[in-house]
């Protein structure tokens, strides 16, 4: 392939990710979606490898204490309060736990020697509370295992009635989906549009466009460029996902020791019930579509004016409909079959972010199937419309110098043949 | 042969003409200067040249047929406004516009190296732009217009922002493409540059041709018949009458009006009784004034209409 909108797409496409403002984006996002995952687990695994000593002077004598990986207790005879504090001081002991006499109406104390031991206070409660119930227990002559039964979790399973009997409900994975699907888009959407219009402020103001538009056409540049930030776009999330998968990975957090893989897992599997294909179709179309759509308006924008706070009163009516479909994605996913709903998915401009939002939930149940495709003929006649509207004031505003364009003078330029 | 045949162009913007039924004809293998004030429609020409804008009617012929975009490969354009990418690599950067003329990347390079090389340049192959000097980036905006080999060159305010050295480069390299062939087309409000370089001009007013031809035959069109003489002797005195008179004078040296139709060798018989003469010459009027005079007498007419 030479043809000349390839090399634009190449020239733009290599300047971009060999940017160095790229490269460093491109390896702190893992880095921090990891740490989102691994920092948690981490931090459980190996923060409490020191096993605490509690002294504890049980003036009741009645309470047992029992040891266990991360605390031990050692009962003392004494109550003297500043020898105990000396021995504290001298690390024979982490803290020291005062038991009362009467242990109905009584209240034990714990001694600290600073405020920071917040996890020995968590230990020393539930292991006091603990040993307070079977006190308890005795006193009362309860069998622990007939609380045990007593207590034992009631049974309740959510299903849903289908055409193939009843399924287990799959809300939970569904509004994952809806709301991880409709931050990606909007993300999209609004940082590579933002990107696509600096690229081409970036060569109206330094020039170089009258040269390139002598030697190919402009509607070549224009999709040239917008394609070339589609794919920087693609790079750089197919090695966001790559790297943190990596990070991940090398750093051993498998599935056994890791209560979010356990969830990732049964988030999988209730992904079964959900028609996947058809959501990733629908993403895919929207990630599309709307990147085309606001891509190709905001290198309008840029083509227009040639300072960016000339941009501002531009962009700001650009993304107000991103930004309105962002506010009531919340609302959306509680009631995705509702008017709101219906109509943000309809209208193109908020259709990318909330038709996959509806999907989500389920086609012929939150979104009818002639909703469905009627949003998608919306979208493309938009784009189709946009491409065609954009195209015509991008070649009238490149060459367009000094001042700051109006709405009537964009409008005039569409209308010119 | 014309090269560039162009008939009745016309032009408006938003209620503006700025073209109003250009007519032209550049003829193959010349230079021709596209002359005209700030706003007369030269950079309009150009671009619509290049296909960079679209024109309302008209026809525009590029070596005997229709313009179409195919033909934009054989055009070298170097804009009034002049911009590279900065942050590109000069080698890169010329065989990337190269390409974009519609060479092969093999071409590309072997022609960039080729004149890189010509000029003193090899050195600066693997330099980013805003490395260089502004006189050196000149230089590469330069190598970028040529590099395709074009047939035709369009220049608009060619002289503009290059500095003295440049500039001559400029013209030795012109002089030396266009003797190979190559049609040249200027386009500047500066008269006195282009004035030695040119074989043809158009003078360009508020979007109308104010007048054309090959430079001598405009010149001579204008001559207000003036003559210049000098004498031998410092003390000769020239002795104005009704016929000859006196324009200026410097010492020995006078500039003499021609009020009647009288032939110069009548005025050259008349002077001689006054001394020995070592110089006589008609003066003809530079660009220039012609372009100031004939620009006053038709914004003149605008008026009166």
């Amino acid at each position: 392939m030479n043809s000349k909108w390839w090399l634009i797409l190449k020239r733009e496409y290599l300047f971009r990710v060999k940017k160095k403002s790229f490269i460093l984006i491109t390896l702190i996002m893992p880095i921090l979606l990891a740490s989102f995952v691994v920092l948690p687990v981490y931090l459980m695994n190996n923060a409490n490898k020191k096993t605490y000593k509690v002294a504890v002077f049980d003036a009741s004598n009645s309470l047992t204490f029992s040891d266990t990986k991360e605390i031990k207790f050692e009962q003392v005879g004494t109550n003297n309060m500043e020898q105990l504090k000396t021995q504290s001081e001298k690390k024979d002991y982490d803290a020291v736990l005062q038991v009362p006499k009467d242990l109905d109406h009584g209240e034990a104390v714990l001694y600290l020697l600073s405020d920071k031991d917040v996890k020995i206070t968590d230990l020393v409660r539930s292991a006091y509370q603990q040993a307070i119930e079977q006190y308890r227990f005795k006193k009362y002559n309860v069998k622990p295992q007939l609380l045990a039964q007593i207590k034992a979790p009631a049974k309740l399973s959510v299903l849903k009635w289908t055409e193939k009997g009843a399924t287990k409900s799959s809300v939970g994975v569904r509004i994952i989906l809806a709301t991880f699907g409709a931050v990606l888009l909007y993300f999209f959407m609004f940082l590579y549009g933002g990107l696509a219009m600096r690229s081409v402020m970036e060569e109206k103001v330094n020039r170089v466009v009258e040269l390139i538009v002598s030697s190919v056409r402009p509607i070549e540049l224009m999709f040239g460029k917008i394609l070339a930030i589609l794919f920087v776009a693609l790079t750089q999330f197919v090695l966001w996902g790559v790297l943190t998968f990596l990070i991940i990975k090398s750093l051993g957090i498998s599935e056994q020791n890791s209560s979010f893989m356990v969830q990732v897992n049964q988030a999988l599997q209730m992904l079964k019930h959900v028609n996947i294909g058809l959501w990733i179709f629908s993403f895919l179309f929207f990630f599309l579509t709307g990147y085309l759509l606001y891509g190709s308006w905001f290198a309008a924008i840029g083509s227009a004016v040639d300072v960016e706070t000339d941009a501002q009163q531009f962009v700001f009516p650009l993304t107000l409909p991103i930004i309105f479909a962002i506010i009531f994605m919340q609302p959306i996913i509680f009631n995705p079959d509702g008017q709101l709903a219906f109509w943000l998915s309809i209208i193109p401009f908020t259709s990318p972010i909330i038709m996959p939002v509806r999907i989500s939930f389920g086609i012929g149940e939150a979104v009818m199937w002639w909703e469905y495709i009627l949003s998608l003929i919306l979208m493309i006649l938009t784009v189709w419309g946009s491409l065609w509207a954009t195209a015509k004031i991008f070649r009238m505003g490149i060459l367009f110098y000094g001042k700051r364009p109006s709405y009537k003078d964009l409008w005039k330029w569409i209308k010119q043949k | 042969m014309s090269f560039i045949e162009v008939k009745d162009l016309k032009k408006s913007y938003d209620g503006h003409q700025a073209l109003k039924g250009l007519s032209l004809c550049v003829e193959q293998g010349s230079i021709y200067g596209l002359l005209g004030p700030n706003g007369a429609g030269k950079t309009t020409f150009i671009r619509i040249l290049n296909r960079i804008i679209v024109y309302d009617s008209g026809q525009i012929y590029f070596d005997g047929e229709p313009l179409e975009q195919k033909h934009i490969n054989r055009i070298g354009y170097l804009p009034e406004e002049r911009g590279l990418y900065r942050k590109m690599k000069v080698g890169e950067q010329i065989i990337y516009f190269a390409q974009l003329k519609g060479l092969t990347f093999g071409e590309a390079f072997r022609r960039t190296k080729k004149l890189m090389k010509k000029f003193d340049m090899l050195t600066w192959w693997n330099k980013k732009l805003e490395e260089l000097s502004k006189g050196m980036q000149q230089k590469v905006q330069f190598l970028i217009t040529i590099i395709h080999e074009p047939d035709l060159l369009i220049f608009d305010e060619p002289f503009s922002g290059f500095d003295p050295i440049n500039q001559e480069m400029l013209k030795a390299e012109i002089q030396e493409l266009n003797n190979k062939g190559t049609t040249i087309l200027f386009s500047t409000h500066m008269m006195a540059s282009v004035e030695e370089v040119c074989d043809s001009i158009l003078l360009l007013n508020n979007g109308q041709k104010i007048l054309e031809g090959p430079i001598n035959d405009v010149k001579i069109q204008h001559k207000q018949n003036i003559f210049s003489i000098i004498y031998q002797n410092p003390d000769s005195h020239f002795v104005e009458n009704d016929v000859f008179r006196i324009k200026e004078q410097k010492n020995n040296n006078y500039l003499i009006q021609v009020t009647s139709g009288a032939e110069p060798n009548s005025l050259l018989r008349y002077a001689m009784q006054f001394g020995e003469i070592r110089h006589f010459e008609e003066v003809l009027p530079s660009l220039n004034e012609i372009f100031i005079q004939s620009v006053q007498n038709s914004n003149l007419k605008t008026v009166e209409q």
